[in-house]
């Protein structure tokens, strides 16, 4: 089980995306904006292992500066983002800040929900492999 | 009197030249012809540049009654119309020392018994106005006294043609004002027209303007018959003195335009019997014609009169245009600028409407997952209508999403990111991809070895390639020949000017070996929303060729109807400057 965190603007989205990775057994926290985001990200208590968030919400980066506030609060949380399809340039740029991987929500015969269950599963397993000590310690981007 | 003559010749030629008063000074040289000649009355009388009546412009003397100061006299013949049409027939003076006797003297006072008829010449030397001076004695006009009104006349010739030089000053910086001034095109050409009416003295002037496909010159505004014809008289480009004009970029300027072998006489002012002097001249902007201004004059002048067009009527005409073609461009520009704000923000509007459909779809995506989900749970025999109804959803949920796509790529085909790219590499990459999933279909692949580097959006170039290949293999279902070739082609600018630099071409061909596209399609498959399939919006060929030219390169199907499609792509090379 994992500490998620979903960031969308969208209720709808969010509350699929809880029902989804709650079944996946992580505990899921949901943010409806950049600066709830934030508040959260900075809050007490243990630091969240995967963060998921929409790219674009209040401007075209929101997704850029909750990256940065995440991998500032702990450079192991992994960060999954969310773009609208035909948005890869901004999500190139996310993952060369360390992002750990992004998602298009409109990918025509793929059922996105499963995609990024999966991911964020194994973007938990890296977590707490390298927060135990047994994974590798620094890692930036993944292809998967 | 000599001295008194020489100050007052002296005085009426500054006012004439330097104070541009006409009136007062062909008045008070009307009062001096009296004065220094001891005569009775004296008058001029003007010649209407379009139409050759004599008018009467100023009178000084005895008995005028204000009926005789606005007299205009048509001289048809030149035995009938008394000795001030001889003067203005001939071009010499005229003088009847004995009006009783005299063959071409026509009475109007009856106390006349010599008169003199002086014509007043312009700048070009044609008979602008005739100076007549009466006396009540005969044969009282001695060389002597016909040099001193012989003089006279000059002064009033200098301050005719002072006139009509500051009353064309005046219209054209009238013209640059209103060009400046005019909100609407409609506006404009409605000025320009009047004050060209005014200055060139014509009855007939008309405004032809090149359509969008810069194929015909079609009628914009008309002063005269032609008014009724607006936006349906059209010549074609070179047909007709208005089309070689629009041909060649020169103006045409002609006595009797029926002589002329380009004269088609489709749209004219007047009839052929009725056609008179010609003058058309090109409304340009720097080397692009954009219309033809022309005007006419009747010929049912006198037959003395020559109702021909000058050489600075021409270069009027020339001026004018260029200034129209200049103003009808700014106001093009500001369409063009209003439109582009227009469409960017329909592109806005489209960009962020298709950004809220596609989240809404991917919460949509969620809770069918969900459904997909809870239904694992129930009995067998409850799950399976619900499953085929989860799984109908979710399909349309992934077309809904192929549209948002295509309509994406659509909206950002124009938004490139470009760096020094090989053509050959693209197309390869594009082929191998596609080639992947259609092993029915053969590649012949033909690369230039010397093919220059281009500047493209690699990704976007390459989706397009892939979409012009996905199209041919989905044409040919039940296999076929794909050939991709390049080539390097050098133009020269259209404009014939050789020594502007040239410029080199990269083209890719790609052809395959289906039906081909129809003729009558051709134009159309390139127009958003055209297709001959269901699936999808029709964007695809559109998206191509906004890709295609937002590089500045082209794109045309070239193949023949029934013997497979051929796509042609024209892309810019890149300079050695800029590889360097």
């Amino acid at each position: 089980m994992a500490r998620v965190l979903v960031v969308d603007d969208e209720p709808d989205v969010q509350d699929a995306l809880k029902r989804r990775l709650e079944r996946a057994d992580h505990s899921v926290h949901c943010a409806s904006s950049t600066e709830d985001a934030l508040t959260m990200l900075v809050a007490g208590g243990p630091a969240f292992d995967v963060i998921i968030t929409d790219m674009s919400m209040e401007s075209e980066n929101s997704g850029v500066e909750i990256l940065q506030a995440a991998l500032h609060r702990d450079s192991l949380s992994a960060v999954i983002i969310l773009t609208a399809y035909g948005n890869v340039r901004n999500a190139v740029t996310c993952m060369q800040m360390g992002a750990y991987d992004y998602v298009e929500k409109n990918i025509p015969d793929v059922d996105v929900f499963e995609l990024i269950t999966l991911k964020a599963n194994r973007a938990a397993q890296q977590v707490r492999e390298r927060r135990s000590g047994s994974g590798p310690t620094f890692r930036l981007g993944s292809a998967a | 009197m000599t001295t008194d003559y020489v100050d007052r010749v002296n005085a009426l030629m500054s006012r004439a030249v330097l104070h541009h008063e006409s009136e007062l000074v062909i008045n008070d040289a009307l009062k001096a012809a009296l004065e220094f000649t001891d005569s009775l009355r004296s008058f001029v009388a003007g010649i209407d540049p379009a139409t050759g009546l004599l008018e009467v412009l100023a009178a000084q003397g005895l008995d005028w009654s204000p009926q005789d100061k606005d007299s205009r006299l048509t001289v048809h013949n030149a035995t009938q119309s008394g000795i001030t049409a001889r003067a203005a027939i001939t071009s010499k003076p005229y003088v009847a020392q004995n009006v009783l006797t005299d063959q071409y003297y026509v009475s109007h006072f009856t106390d006349v018994m010599s008169e003199v008829a002086l014509p007043v010449l312009d700048s070009e030397g044609l008979v602008q106005a005739v100076l007549n001076v009466q006396s009540g004695e005969a044969a009282w006009y001695n060389p002597q006294r016909v040099a001193v009104l012989q003089t006279l006349a000059n002064v009033i010739g200098t301050a005719l043609v002072t006139q009509t030089f500051v009353r064309r000053e005046r219209a054209l910086g009238q013209i640059g004002l209103e060009l400046a001034a005019a909100t609407t095109r409609e506006h404009l050409t409605r000025k320009v027209l009047d004050l060209v009416v005014s200055t060139l003295h014509c009855q007939a002037c008309s405004l032809f303007l090149m359509n969008d496909a810069r194929t015909q010159l079609v009628l914009h505004s008309a002063r005269g018959s032609l008014q009724e014809k607006v936006g349906e008289a059209a010549y074609n480009i070179g047909e007709g003195l208005t089309g070689s004009v629009a041909s060649t970029g020169c103006a045409i300027r002609l006595e009797d335009p029926r002589q002329d072998a380009r004269w088609r006489g489709r749209f004219s002012e007047m009839t052929p019997d009725a056609m008179g002097a010609f003058l058309a001249a090109p409304v340009y902007f720097r080397d692009r014609v954009l219309g033809v201004l022309r005007v006419s004059r009747p010929r049912n002048t006198p037959s003395w009169f020559q109702a021909r067009f000058t050489e600075t009527d021409e270069r009027i005409l020339c001026a004018t245009g260029a200034q129209l073609g200049s103003a009808l461009e700014t106001h093009n520009a500001f369409d063009a600028r209003l439109r582009n704000e227009r469409m960017a923000a329909w592109g806005e509007l489209s960009a962020r409407s298709v950004h809220m459909v596609g989240n809404k779809t991917f919460a949509i995506k969620g809770h069918v997952n969900e459904i997909k989900h809870h239904l694992q749970s129930l009995p067998h025999r409850h799950q399976q209508p619900l499953v085929q109804l989860t799984n109908g959803l979710e399909q349309s949920i992934y077309r809904l999403e192929d549209i948002l796509t295509e309509f994406r790529d659509f909206l950002t085909a124009t938004q490139l990111n470009t760096r020094c790219c090989s053509l050959n590499t693209l197309l390869h990459e594009a082929a191998n991809e596609c080639f992947l999933h259609h092993q029915s279909v053969n590649l012949h692949e033909h690369y230039s070895e010397l093919l220059p580097a281009i500047m493209a959006d690699a990704s976007r170039l390459k989706r397009a390639i892939g979409e012009l290949l996905e199209n041919a293999v989905s044409f040919m279902p039940c296999g076929g020949t794909v050939s991709i070739s390049t080539t390097v082609d050098e133009m020269k600018p259209s404009t014939g000017n050789t020594s502007m630099p040239v410029q080199l071409f990269v083209t890719a061909v790609i052809a395959d070996s289906g039906n081909g596209v129809p003729t009558e399609i051709k134009e159309q498959i390139f127009r958003p929303f055209f297709s001959t399939r269901s699936r999808g919006m029709g964007l695809g060929l559109s998206i191509v060729k906004g890709v295609i030219e937002a590089h500045h390169g082209t794109i045309r199907e070239i193949g023949k109807p029934g013997m497979g499609a051929m796509f042609e792509i024209v892309l810019p090379a890149m300079t050695t400057e800029e590889v360097i």
